[in-house]
């Protein structure tokens, strides 16, 4: 029986084991807790000794940055004057930061975008931030508007919620050769991607899931904005019947660099990358349509050391700003002063790009207007253009197809492309009534598609099947 | 001491015996809490609908032609001309809806894997000739895992200025190009990769087979094609059926060549895709029909599973070690037969095994952009991974994980196998099943399955996906221990079998303890194969893909090296060479399992049956 004791044993030696190997996981929210609520305000004489703190920093960025943000700020003056040890970055879909704050568990907000910071800020997950060195920036460093868009973002109490941390545009990325391959003429505006000449098989276009891209969501935005609700989903109808959608805007860009495809939509730095990887590649700032954006950097509510987070954002906006000068990384930064250190000399093409970014001309954006449907619009793309992009792209070729061999008359090809671009009716599933997707209904839902998932999947495979079967019809007629 | 009833009833032993009792219920148990648990847990969502239990999402997903689109729709090839006046044809396969385009795929790569694999095994087996031991060699390399990048590797070769036409339009002028994407471009990527898996099951059936029993047939007249037919192709068949439902379950469940073929909507239009992008997505929401949809996968993965075990029984393929005791029928091949070998299977064969140097040319070359082939030479990328400590942070997760869940796979395959093979209890059909089980459950099934039972169960704690203190490392070695068992436990299982019972008997007959038996007589005779299937099982932790890059990337820190790969494959330019320098040193681990394994178990074909 004695012998029976070693089976205990081992599997008591077994679990340490385990335990062992995730015990390196220790947890990573030992923020120093009951920090004082005083700010920053460090005068050289105070010479505190600092606990040891791990910063918790929510992001969209993806993992090059995060590695070199890392390796650099560790290493940087500030880190040892507050004694900050580690970051912890956590890459996280958007619906997923209001638990993280709600449970106090993240320090920093960074990278998104303006409209998710601007969510952010609506429902109260942010925290002023009040360190005098990060607001002696504003107006100094860091201008507070860039071509009418906000860069920094005040609430009605006249505090700071968030400061943008890099610009970015948005346009499309273009492979030369594959235009040229396909008779393509380059496309200068969002129009030109959404018309009769991008109607061909396999399409040259690439777009990204606005469920999955808060890049590619701003882009529809601009579009929905810049052509009026009703005329923009027809716009971006077309453009998707254009396209292949991809699942993440980088792969849009990894796809024009492969020349899979011969148009993108972009962000700036994705174009920037694509350019040095191949020459072929060229960014275009569309004209006169586009947007600006400060990607915002912010101090979350959950923040349990505010001394350090500010310090880390202190960084971010001054010297961490050579992080986006980074061959791979390519963004523009927010403060043009790292332009004049040796880093920034090296880039004089960044610089030109800087300097074209401050001049271009876009379209005024309503943000609070964006915000109240982005939900709504991003399910409703999803479900109407991305699930049904095969259905959609199969009519909408053989449309165009039938009217340039001339097998329908111009009058039949408008009536059809009307009824393929006729927004979808379907059955509220509250009221029971048919309703189309109109603002105001988008902006009725918008909150509780986030909350309500079983809503939510029952209209998204109203609005597919809807929209399949409207596709189809139209194919139907068009092949008579 | 007392005889106990249920003692002998559970587990087959009259007296209750603690070490066999543990023997049969920690396995079982673990298998319960781990696998059948969670994946319940799915249950209640599915069967969720405004908070009453209903069939509504199961039926709207039946019901909606987007999931089952009969007739099918689209063309299968469409032709194109580009304005340099060249032609296209873009072969992408017809859509039948996410839940058929499944397993019309899964039908189309078990149904071509087979073909190949049992070509190549009954050319190996039967014939004789030059190069013999290259096509040996050669027939392994597509089984060297490397995620994703071999399924981008294959995705480049079949565009339009891609090495394919670069062989047919530029070489042999064939007027026109091909490209292949969508549903056609991941059957493609999975045929290639895993028709291994036939051909080392029906190569193992082909030399098993007695050859009195084709020499019956040929004194009987029968000869060729007819004696193929009619002897040699039904005595292999329970192996490569065997290895076609290995297959079947992994194109299903596959969900790296669907990801690398994305930007074709079809090729989105599968189930696996389906769940992990919504998943990715909406990451912390209970989605009803994503949850009816996995449990609809599940059923579909399982049902292929046991339909074929109802036709052979899966550890019969296990024991093949005992092989090749006669004299093999192996015989020089007539002119046309060789013509068949260098004309056609050559090439065949190169042109799998492609991939995998692919990888390889891509992990040392600067650049592939444009060129057929990656271009420009350098070692950055292999030194970036060595040196970077980043980068080889995720090597060590890696190795910490599958080196833990080894540990445990290894203590249930021996529990499991002593208890289900040396005891007629009731519990021992029951556990004989349910070690094999997990192969039948897709990752992403697993995936989701876990991401629900424990942000329930232990919500705000290390185990919890959707906390920052979420630590994945103790969740995925239970998903590796769980998902790459059967590995470990068919081959422990065979060893058993060849271990005669007596050997025990007489120990415990003299006296030694149940204790002393396993561990000073079972042990040893059986070493050889607990470390062959644990290398085994190791090997495949290192690339599990599905709950790797779901749940192991959420804390990207302590992501393993399958969910760095997925997440700078598609990031930060010039990444694709890391992810293949990664790949390269994947493959240099399993390389150096194989090899260390048959040099040391001296079995040759030590990987046979447990793919």
């Amino acid at each position: 029986m004695k012998k029976n004791l070693a089976l205990p044993i081992i599997m008591l030696l077994l679990v340490s084991v385990i335990a062992g190997c995730i015990g390196g996981g220790e947890t990573p929210t030992t923020t120093t807790p009951g920090t004082s609520e005083t700010t920053a305000s460090t005068t050289p004489t105070e010479e505190i000794k600092r606990e040891p703190t791990k910063l918790v920093i929510l992001t969209r960025h993806d993992t090059t940055i995060q590695m070199l943000v890392k390796q650099q700020f560790l290493k940087s003056e500030i880190a040892k004057k507050y004694n900050i040890v580690d970051l912890i970055f956590r890459n996280a879909p958007a619906s997923q930061w209001k638990v993280f704050i709600e449970r106090g568990q993240a320090d920093i907000g960074w990278g998104g975008g303006p409209t998710l910071f601007d969510d952010l800020f609506k429902q109260g997950y942010l925290a002023p931030i009040d360190d005098p060195q990060v607001l002696g920036l504003l107006g100094t460093d860091i201008q507070e508007s860039i071509a009418g868009m906000p860069m920094v973002r005040k609430g009605d109490d006249g505090k700071v919620y968030w400061i943008a941390a890099a610009l970015s545009s948005f346009g499309f990325t273009i492979n030369k050769d594959v235009l040229a391959r396909w008779n393509l003429p380059a496309p200068e505006k969002w129009e030109d991607i959404a018309s009769e000449t991008f109607a061909i098989d396999p399409p040259q276009v690439g777009i990204a899931d606005p469920t999955r891209s808060t890049s590619n969501t701003r882009i529809y935005q601009i579009i929905l904005q810049a052509f009026g609700w009703e005329e923009g989903w027809k716009v971006l109808t077309i453009i998707a019947a254009n396209s292949k959608i991809y699942d993440a805007s980088d792969a849009v860009r990894e796809a024009v660099i492969a020349g899979d495809i011969a148009v993108g939509n972009t962000i700036d730095f994705y174009g920037y990358t694509a350019m040095k990887l191949n020459p072929s590649c060229v960014y275009v700032v569309p004209k006169g349509e586009s947007v600006i954006n400060g990607d915002p950097i912010a101090l979350l509510k959950s923040t349990r050391n505010k001394e350090a987070a500010q310090a880390f954002i202190y960084w971010v906006l001054t010297e961490g700003q050579k992080v986006w000068l980074d061959e791979n990384i390519n963004r523009m930064p927010v403060n043009p002063k790292i332009f004049d250190t040796p880093e920034g000399q090296k880039r004089p093409d960044l610089k030109k790009a800087y300097e074209l970014t401050l001049k271009t001309q876009g379209i005024q954006f309503d943000d609070a207007k964006a915000l109240a449907t982005e939900k709504a619009l991003q399910y409703y793309f999803k479900a109407t253009l991305v699930d049904a992009s095969q259905e959609l792209h199969r009519a909408w070729v053989a449309l165009v197809k039938a009217y340039k061999q001339g097998k329908i008359s111009k009058d039949r090809y408008e009536q059809l492309r009307a009824m393929l671009l006729e927004p979808i009716k379907f059955k509220d599933p509250d009221t029971g009534k048919i309703v189309t997707f109109t603002e105001e209904y988008a902006a009725k839902i918008n909150d509780r598609l986030v909350k309500d998932a079983s809503f939510k999947d029952q209209l998204m495979q109203e609005w597919r099947d809807a929209a399949r079967e409207k596709y189809n019809r139209v194919l139907a007629e068009v092949q008579g | 001491m007392r005889i106990s009833k249920w003692s002998e009833k559970l587990f087959g032993t009259p007296l209750f015996e603690p070490l066999v009792a543990f023997s049969f219920l920690f396995p079982l148990l673990y298998l319960v809490v781990f696998l059948i648990v969670p994946v319940l847990a799915m249950l209640f969502i599915a069967f969720t609908y405004e908070g009453n239990f209903s069939l509504h999402w199961f039926k709207s997903i039946l019901g909606s032609s987007y999931y089952i689109q009969l007739p099918p729709q689209g063309d299968f090839v469409t032709k194109q001309v580009t304005a340099t006046g060249e032609t296209i044809y873009l072969i992408r396969g017809i859509d039948f809806g996410v839940i058929i385009n499944s397993l019309v795929v899964a039908f189309f790569v078990t149904l071509l894997a087979s073909l190949i694999g049992t070509i190549f095994a009954f050319v190996m087996a039967r014939y004789d000739f030059k190069g013999k031991n290259f096509f040996r060699i050669a027939l392994f390399i597509p089984l060297l895992v490397t995620p994703f990048v071999n399924a981008y590797v294959i995705k480049r070769m079949f565009i339009e200025y891609g090495l394919v036409n670069f062989i047919l339009h530029d070489i042999f002028q064939i007027p026109f190009r091909i490209k292949i994407d969508g549903l056609v471009g991941v059957a493609l990527a999975q045929a290639m990769a895993y028709y291994p898996i036939v051909y080392l099951n029906a190569y193992a059936s082909f030399i098993n087979i007695d050859p009195t029993l084709e020499e019956q047939a040929e004194n009987l007249g029968s000869k060729s094609f007819h004696l193929f037919r009619t002897v040699t192709f039904p005595l292999a068949l329970p192996g490569i059926a065997a290895g076609a439902t290995l297959v079947f379950i992994f194109s299903l469940e596959d969900l790296a060549a669907p990801i690398v073929f994305h930007g074709d909507p079809l090729a989105k239009k599968l189930m696996s895709f389906q769940i992990f992008s919504k998943f990715i997505s909406e990451f912390g929401e209970r989605s009803p029909e994503i949850a009816a949809l996995s449990i609809i996968m599940l059923t579909l993965a399982i049902l292929a599973f046991l339909g074929i075990r109802k036709y052979v029984s899966l550890r019969q393929y296990a024991m093949l070690s005992k092989g090749g005791r006669w004299k093999p029928r192996v015989s020089d091949p007539r002119p046309w037969q060789k013509v068949i070998i260098y004309v056609l299977l050559l090439p065949l064969l190169l042109f799998t095994i492609f991939p995998q140097i692919g990888v390889v040319l891509l992990a040392f070359s600067k650049q592939w952009s444009v060129t057929v082939l990656p271009h420009g030479f350098t070692t950055n990328y292999i030194k970036e991974m060595i040196i970077n400590p980043d980068v080889r942070r995720y090597i060590v997760n890696s190795l910490v994980y599958s080196g833990s869940a080894v540990i445990l796979i290894i203590l249930l395959a021996v529990t499991s196998s002593y208890a289900a093979g040396r005891f007629k209890g009731a519990l021992s059909p029951v556990l004989e099943s349910i070690v094999i089980l997990p192969i039948a459950v897709p990752g992403i099934v697993v995936a989701m399955g876990y991401f629900y039972f424990f942000s329930n169960l232990f919500p705000n704690t290390i185990l919890d996906p959707v906390s920052i203190t979420f630590n994945p490392a103790f969740v995925l070695i239970l998903s590796y221990s769980i998902r790459r068992l059967p590995f470990a436990a068919r081959s422990v299982y065979a060893g058993l079998q060849q271990v005669h019972v007596s050997l025990e008997e007489s120990s415990l007959n003299l006296g030694a303890s149940r204790w002393k038996t396993i561990t000073g007589i079972l042990l040893p005779l059986i070493s050889l194969n607990v470390f062959g299937g644990g290398m085994l099982s190791f090997v495949y932790a290192m690339s599990e893909t599905s709950t790797s890059i779901t749940l192991g990337s959420i804390a990207i820190e302590k992501a393993p090296i399958t969910a760095f790969m997925k997440d700078i494959m598609l990031s930060a330019a010039g990444s694709v060479n890391i992810a293949a320098a990664l790949g390269v040193l994947l493959i240099t681990v399993q390389i150096i399992s194989i090899v260390v394994v048959n040099i040391i178990t001296k079995q040759r074909y030590a990987f046979i049956g447990l793919t």
